[in-house]
């Protein structure tokens, strides 16, 4: 069974000192100084269950999952700011392929302020628990202090004080984030809204916008699509090793005593080298639109192992090849010099490259001054439960 | 209608976009009947139904493209003079409510895009069906796909003039926050056409409007800058640009939904 798409557990980007507390023992997250090096980070600093993150100082990361039902999980950690996450591994199966991936099950909210998407996953914090009472999935900020919680949802949450287990849900105006708040203490649930939102809350909410740019592209100086155009002229370039199969010499190789299987394998394979244009995927199309899978079974060198496993997989090869021998084929390499050309383009885009800047100069500004207002003394008369 | 094989998937397309400039007939009414304005009601349900009444004689004589487009310049008049007649009310009567106005000419604004969606997948449809009836049994299916795709790429060239002209007042205006949106548009065109060219074979389960409607919504976005930046830059000339370049661009997305339609025939 082929598996289509893994949805792991990770993060979308982060910046400045991440740590990840795991079975008793601290992992620091690397700086990577660019896409290479945070990609090769990224396979060794990974999210697990039960883990516990912490974020220092001007440092900021985007945790994300994907649910089963293919809902983007998201949690943007502020500076300053702790959790422990739990998630909880799922499959699904259609036809002969697979999907696999991680899920946030739960999100324990310790200290410090987070922007939460849990698309399904438990939400916790010191004193209170929070419920979706939407049909929409929601997204809302949590902000914990030591006296206090204070949730600011963006569609209507449900919000339950652990020490008196009573239950509030909340109607923010107009389904906008930042115009309610709820303040959840050891002995009760407070509201506020409107002219009585705190500065502190405003304030978190225009950081909101701005860290959530935190991603690779704000941490390096290539962006995304720079790196990605570089990469594939890097793999062009290493096809140019299999220059020589332009000058394939059929004659010789028969003086080598190759098999007849063999040389047709070598010729096909010059012929599609020279058809690619270098293109890694053109020629990978191109061998596997006109691969003669038996003979390949067949080849000296193949061993009686990975021959069964071919004999087994001949049927739906064949099928694929049938496919893609036809227009799917066409339409493939049509949107693959698509892709490529698209690509040169958005990475020499100098509209891209400016507005990229102007926001990470944002978001380095962001981190630099940021500092919170204290919340001002909490009032009876905003009580709610 | 001629027992056309386009007949019945670009019936249902017809209607789909029939449907939606009918929408935003309705809103009209409803936001002038709130407002009390019984008048300028009746004017946007009679403009509605002197749309309904000729969009049978349009889709039947759409093989004929340029009577299709004659029949909706009928419609577009009565859009335009609506809404001539709302600006003199509102003036006349100094209603000073700007969100009123604004919301308005929104709702003027998206009849007009909706007809030009209207008119562009017409057009194009009606020029595949005559090309299907003119051509011989083996080559019809490739005769009606290059005629509509002719009709696109007369849209989408009309859709370019007017980008491209946008994009040259704006750079000799020497601001850059207008040149950023008009040059990317530039800079995409034909990256983004060929996009939706790709799209074309793949199946969907979509009526032809919402699948183009999707497949574009980013460039609807960038066109509604076009015009943003230059009503902030007080500028008439960009403002008639940008508004001409979203007609057609409207027009050639409709032109182009009927490509997906015609694909059906194999």
């Amino acid at each position: 069974m082929q598996v289509v798409s893994r949805n792991m557990l990770g993060y979308s980007g982060y910046v400045g000192d991440i740590s990840v507390i795991r079975k008793g023992k601290t992992i620091k997250f690397e700086k990577a100084k660019n896409y290479d090096e945070y990609y090769k980070l990224t396979e060794k600093q990974t999210i697990e269950d039960g883990d516990r993150i912490v974020t220092g100082k001007k440092s900021v990361i985007i945790l994300m999952g994907r649910s089963k039902d293919d809902k983007l999980q998201s949690i943007n950690m502020f500076p300053e700011s702790e959790l422990i996450i739990h998630c909880k591994d799922w499959e699904q199966v259609k036809g002969d392929e697979k999907r696999i991936g991680q899920e946030i099950s739960k999100i324990e909210l310790v200290k410090g302020i987070f922007v939460v998407s849990p698309a399904g996953a438990e939400v916790t914090c010191p004193f209170a628990e929070i419920e979706n009472a939407d049909d929409k999935d929601p997204t809302f900020i949590v902000d914990i202090v030591d006296e206090f919680n204070v949730v600011i949802p963006g569609v209507k949450l449900k919000v339950t004080s652990r020490a008196t287990r009573k239950s509030y849900e909340t109607f923010p105006p107009w389904g906008m984030m930042g115009l309610a708040e709820l303040v959840v203490t050891k002995s009760g649930i407070y509201e506020k809204s409107m002219e009585w939102i705190d500065k502190r809350v405003t304030a978190i909410q225009s950081a909101t916008g701005i860290f959530a740019n935190i991603n690779p592209d704000f941490m390096f100086e290539e962006s995304g699509m720079e790196y990605s155009n570089r990469k594939s002229k890097e793999s062009e370039k290493t096809m140019e090793q299999y220059d020589y199969l332009k000058d394939l010499d059929v004659e010789k190789m028969k003086g080598a005593k190759m098999s007849p299987e063999q040389i047709e394998l070598a010729k096909m394979t010059a012929e599609q080298y020279k058809s690619s244009g270098k293109s890694p995927q053109a020629f990978a199309l191109g061998m596997f639109q006109n691969m003669d899978f038996e003979k390949l079974m067949n080849m000296p060198g193949i061993t009686p192992e990975q021959r069964e496993q071919m004999k087994q997989a001949l049927p739906q090869m064949k099928k694929m090849q049938e496919e893609f021998k036809g227009g799917k084929g066409e339409q493939l390499k049509a949107q693959m010099d698509f892709s490529k050309r698209y690509m040169e383009t958005a990475a020499g885009d100098p509209v891209i490259k400016k507005t990229m800047q102007k926001k990470k100069a944002e978001a380095q500004a962001a981190l630099d001054e940021y500092s919170l207002p204290s919340y001002p003394k909490l009032l009876e008369r905003y009580k709610v439960a | 209608m001629g027992g056309s094989p386009l007949d019945g998937p670009g019936k249902k397309g017809e209607e789909a976009f029939a449907e939606f400039l009918s929408k935003a007939y309705s809103e009209i009414a409803r936001v002038f009947k709130d407002r009390k304005m019984e008048q300028f009601e009746n004017m946007a349900k009679a403009a509605d139904s002197n749309f309904q009444s000729l969009r049978q004689a349009a889709f039947s004589r759409a093989k004929d493209c340029k009577s299709a487009s004659s029949l909706t310049e009928a419609v577009e008049d009565d859009v335009v003079s609506m809404q001539s007649a709302f600006i003199k009310e509102y003036q006349s009567k100094e209603m000073d409510d700007d969100g009123f106005f604004t919301g308005m000419m929104y709702d003027f604004r998206q009849v007009k895009y909706r007809l030009a969606l209207y008119r562009g997948f017409i057009g194009a449809l009606g020029a595949a069906r005559a090309a299907l009836e003119k051509a011989g049994k083996e080559d019809a299916v490739k005769a009606a796909k290059d005629a509509g795709m002719r009709e696109v790429e007369a849209a989408k060239e009309e859709y370019r003039k007017y980008v491209t002209e946008y994009d040259q007042v704006a750079s000799k205006l020497g601001n850059g926050d207008i040149t950023d949106v008009s040059s990317t548009i530039m800079r995409y065109f034909d990256l983004s056409h060929e996009a939706l060219v790709l799209e074309v074979p793949n199946k969907s389960s979509e009526n032809p409007r919402d699948r183009i409607l999707r497949l574009t919504g980013s460039k609807e976005g960038e066109l509604s800058n076009l015009r943003s930046k230059a009503y902030h830059a007080k500028s008439v000339e960009l403002e008639k640009l940008a508004a001409a370049a979203t007609i057609a661009f409207n027009t050639y997305r409709g032109a182009f939904a009927a490509l997906f339609v015609i694909s059906e025939l194999g």
